[in-house]
């Protein structure tokens, strides 16, 4: 599903380049949940944002799916994010001054899908996280696993193929952080590819397979 | 539209949480829409709309002009107009008038109105028609037919109480009965004060009269397809025939066909675009200062866009959102700055000298609720897109990683210092020009007229041809009047004057001086203004006697022709010669020069001293004067006593224009006036949005460094250096917005010089002067914001971070 061929990152400082990522080779085949581990600033995020297409500025080859990402231009790439990707972030990132449901209605307006047919897809994703009580609350009201929950329920509400999710747990105690891992495993148990960066052992169990990065480089 | 519409929602939702934000800019707004929207009223009524007939573009004013001289305004024969009627084949209609006051004689108080003499064909050819009653017929316009009179709403409402009955009823004015036959509609647009229109009898039957006597005022309505272009080619042939034909009256005199409204707007055009120009840069600081507040906002919402990005949203999506938040901010500047409108509105219209009511037109319509709904989504997005451009282009990655807000923020800071150097470089450009305008207004009000207007009543009235139709009627009466006004109480001193200086207009006569060959013809004449005066009038004015006498009641009609010339006039025709004793011709006499007075400033305060003549009124009668009276105290009840005065000479003779002398000037003035103080209130508007500007960026570079000012107290720095630092900053930007302030000024400020008086428009002291005020405002404005940054406590500074 995506395979990545001498992808490197860097920044220029003057003559002397500084990588972020050298030479990622690597493939994920659809239905994987994949861990990215390693140790800070080894570059899991930077390779976790390179995968959702957040950062364009990179070498190599990467291929999703039959699309050639490195050959795409930034507009049709969000395209393509839009169509196959989900994303959750270590701090959750929900919007402060929209409610839950308005929460999980953005990403389905921003893909220009009608009214009627958000609000269908909303109830039911409300329902299937049984947050539907919760669906009129602003996110600082609720606590932080149930800020995560909704997070990740906008992740899957356009029904993308692939979740990236970055240290999902990180900032939840250990039961919440169980009950998010349960759900990424339900969700992949559904066909939803997962990619994962953490720091933590137990969540890696969840996976499938763990990708190592030391220092830029996949070190296994 | 769903979408729209929820991206309204937002916007609307967000402003209401960050209320101290939404009120500054909506004060921002509010100021700068608000004069956009006061200046655009008077705009639309003036310059958009200067003439409220129906497709006023065709219509055009005719005019003899000598094409040896460039003397324009030049009224036109009966004889004239009648060919240029028949002959012409490019308009539909032309038609002719002049303006004649009439004594009204209705109940028991004689009444002076405003009146006008028209073609039978004027109103058919401007498309208006009698709201009541009918129009003229085409014939009686024909002399012997039966007088009859068109009334305007407003005298038939104060007259005869809006009764319909009143048509067919006899209307008395100059002594002659007419027939009232209608009632011209309430919004009908007037030239002036004029209250009764009668046909204009276009009298042909003695054609050397006919051509020789010019007092009509031509117009014409272009046929469609034609052009003023092609009127004129035609006019002008026209012309050149009647030339040929009749040298001795039109010897090289041509026609200008001009637009009507064209002219109807020459003399405001310049000033009003002055102004409308100047609330334009009022805007433009607000602009800048609610883009300043943007700034900021966008950047603490960068998580915020980061994560719509991150959730699919496209940037012109998100463009599209920040821009629907401005555009409500500004429609809601937009809606509540139709408050300072009303009263700006009000107030102009208070303001202005009206004696025709025309400023009822200078009101908030459906145009300038459209203008400022136009203005406002045009400042939503203008002060909205850059701060959209800015918050939406963000390294995504980084954002999302750092899970805060905090980023870098020296490229907003550079843009938030960009826009306060624009603000005051503007805000000086307006202080300058709102300075020159004052000081020139100034300079204008102290200028010494050339007589003592202390004072000084004056009041007109206008003797009926028919009653007083000779030279010795209309002097019997003035003699009559002139010594039961002197015999009142307090009266120092009491004249008649054809025109009055200032406030009454100038008439023109042609004066041919000895040793030029031909005698007669406007070609060879030399153009002078002239007054007809008694001989108490240069005491009443107090204007100096230089050389040789006044008149005295010696000088009557039987007596040798005498006149008193101006001083400008014997330097200007007698440079090395005493004029007295040298003759002129005007009218059909020869007249010689008794004496010299001091140049008094006629044509206005703003005009310079021009060649005069005066000439005794026994000897150049004149039906209408201004009676000047010079009191030694208040002249309140004397009013009353020269009414009656006038009415125990004649009880049908009516009084009018009764105010003093300084009023008189005072209302001259009123259009500088007005411009003055909207220049003026417009610069105080901009000075505290200025103000304000540099005040919130100072305000949020401090707060953006408390951790830095810790640091640096920390290390040792004195409060005196915290507020060094800040200041120093703050100066920076003032003096760049000044350099360029002053550049700015002096590359525009050219447009004033027409509206100037006694002071050029790159007058350094008020350059000068006004930068160093503004420099010091602003340099206020920094200091408090570095007072709050030096009692920065490191601690908790430091702590924060």
């Amino acid at each position: 599903m995506i395979v990545l061929r001498n992808v490197e990152k860097y920044f220029e400082h003057g003559p002397t380049k500084t990588f972020v990522l050298r030479r990622i080779n690597a493939e994920i085949k659809e239905g994987e949940f994949v861990s990215i581990m390693g140790p800070s600033g080894a570059g899991k995020s930077t390779l976790l944002h390179l995968l959702g297409m957040h950062d364009s500025a990179w070498t190599g080859e990467y291929y999703l799916l039959d699309h050639a990402i490195h050959k795409i231009n930034k507009k049709d790439r969000m395209e393509i994010y839009k169509k196959y990707f989900g994303f959750v972030f270590q701090s959750y990132h929900l919007l402060d001054s929209l409610t839950v449901y308005e929460n999980l209605d953005i990403p389905l307006s921003y893909r220009n899908i009608k009214k009627g047919e958000r609000d269908s897809i909303v109830c039911d994703v409300l329902d299937r996280f049984q947050i539907v009580g919760k669906k009129d609350l602003y996110p600082n009201q609720l606590s932080g696993g149930q800020q995560q929950l909704v997070a990740i329920a906008r992740a899957i509400v356009a029904t993308p193929k692939i979740i990236l999710a970055d240290e999902p747990t990180g900032n939840l105690h250990s039961n919440q952080g169980k009950e998010i891992m349960e759900l990424f495993k339900k969700l992949n148990e559904g066909g939803t590819t997962i990619i994962q960066v953490t720091h933590n052992e137990r969540n890696a169990e969840y996976g499938n397979r763990v990708i190592n990065i030391a220092d830029g480089w996949i070190s296994d | 539209m769903n979408a729209f519409l929820q991206d309204i929602r937002y916007s609307a939702r967000m402003l209401a949480k960050t209320p101290g934000f939404t009120l500054s800019a909506l004060l921002a707004l509010t100021l700068g829409i608000g004069v956009n929207s006061t200046m655009f009223s008077v705009v639309n009524a003036v310059l958009l709309h200067p003439l409220r007939y129906r497709s006023p573009e065709r219509l055009a004013i005719l005019l003899s002009e000598s094409t040896t001289k460039n003397i324009q305004q030049w009224p036109v024969s009966d004889f004239d107009f009648d060919v240029w009627r028949r002959e012409n084949h490019v308009f539909e209609q032309v038609a002719g008038l002049g303006q004649q006051g009439f004594n009204l004689t209705l109940g028991s108080e004689p009444e002076r109105v405003g009146g006008v003499l028209i073609t039978a064909n004027y109103f058919d050819m401007l498309r208006v028609r009698p709201a009541i009653g009918r129009n003229f017929r085409m014939d009686e316009d024909q002399k012997g037919r039966d007088p009859v009179a068109i009334i305007s709403h407003g005298l038939w409402q104060r007259r005869f109480n809006g009764d319909r009955g009143a048509l067919g009823r006899p209307l008395i004015l100059d002594g002659t009965s007419y027939t009232l036959i209608g009632v011209m509609p309430p919004d009908f647009m007037r030239l002036e004060d004029e209250d009764v229109w009668v046909p204009w009898v276009v009298n042909l039957d003695d054609p050397v009269k006919a051509r020789g006597r010019r007092g009509m005022v031509v117009f014409g309505r272009l046929k469609d397809g034609k052009t003023f272009r092609e009127a004129q080619t035609e006019m002008s042939q026209i012309a050149g025939r009647l030339s040929a034909a009749y040298p001795e009256s039109n010897k090289d005199l041509g026609v200008r066909v001009s637009s009507w409204e064209s002219m109807q707007i020459s003399d405001m055009r310049t000033s009003l675009i002055v102004l409308w120009s100047a609330v334009g840069f009022v805007l433009l600081i607000a602009c800048a200062n609610v883009a300043n507040l943007l700034l900021v906002k966008a950047n603490a919402r960068r998580r915020e866009v980061a994560i719509r990005l991150a959730l699919g949203a496209g940037r012109f999506r998100l463009i599209r959102q920040l821009l629907t938040e401005s555009s409500l901010l500004a429609l809601l500047g937009g809606i509540i700055g139709m408050l300072p409108t009303l009263w700006g509105v009000d107030l102009i219209r208070r303001s202005i000298y009206d004696p025709s009511g025309e400023t009822k037109y200078i009101a908030v319509d459906g145009a300038v609720l459209g203008y400022t709904l136009l203005v406002s989504l045009f400042t939503g997005i203008c002060f909205g897109l850059l701060p959209a451009l800015t918050a939406t282009k963000t390294e995504l990655s980084e954002m999302l990683k750092q899970g805060s807000a905090r980023g870098s923020v020296s490229s907003g800071n550079r843009m938030r210092s960009a826009f306060v150097v624009a603000e005051i470089s503007i805000a000086l450009m307006l202080l300058i020009g709102a300075g020159l305008v004052l000081k020139s207004f100034v300079k204008l009000r102290a200028v010494d007229p050339g007589f003592n207007a202390s004072n000084v009543l004056t009041l007109r009235l206008s003797l009926p041809a028919n009653r007083y139709g000779t030279v010795d009627t209309q002097g019997a009466f003035y003699r009559d009047l002139l010594d039961r006004v002197q015999a009142l109480p307090g009266v120092q001193n009491a004249g008649v004057t054809s025109e009055l200086p200032i406030v009454g207009g100038q008439d023109d006569t042609a004066v041919y001086f000895p040793g030029k060959k031909e005698e007669s013809g406007l070609a060879n004449a030399t153009i002078i203004h002239y007054s007809t005066v008694s001989p108490n009038y240069f005491a009443a004015m107090q204007i100096h006697l230089v050389a040789g006498r006044g008149f005295n009641d010696s000088d009557t009609a039987k007596a040798p022709p005498v006149a008193v010339i101006n001083d400008k006039m014997a330097r200007e025709y007698w440079p090395n010669a005493n004029p007295i004793g040298k003759n002129f011709k005007t009218g059909d006499k020869w007249w010689t020069i008794a004496g010299v007075v001091a140049n008094i400033h006629h044509a206005g305060l703003e005009s310079k001293p021009t060649p005069e003549i005066y000439l005794p009124y026994q000897q150049f009668p004149s039906p209408s004067v201004h009676l000047v009276v010079r009191t030694m105290e208040r002249q309140g009840s004397l009013v009353v006593s020269i009414r009656q005065a006038v009415l125990s000479l004649d009880r049908n003779q009516p009084i009018y224009e009764i105010r003093t002398m300084k009023a008189g000037i005072e209302a001259s003035l009123n259009l500088q006036q007005v411009a003055a103080g909207l220049c003026g209130a417009f610069a105080v508007v901009a000075l505290i949005l200025a103000t304000i500007g540099i005040y919130g960026v100072m305000s949020y570079v401090v707060s953006q460094r408390t951790h830095e000012i810790g640091i640096r107290m920390a290390l040792g720095a004195q409060q005196q250096d915290v507020v060094r630092m800040v200041v120093g900053r703050g100066a920076w930007m003032i003096a760049f917005g000044l350099a360029i302030g002053t550049l700015a000024a002096a590359g525009i400020t050219w447009v004033l010089t027409d509206l100037l008086f006694g002071i050029s428009a790159t007058d350094p002291s008020t350059y000068a002067g006004l930068a160093a005020f503004l420099a010091a405002v602003a340099l206020v404005a920094s200091y408090v914001p570095a007072r709050r940054a030096a009692r920065v406590d490191p601690v908790i500074a430091l702590r924060e971070e």
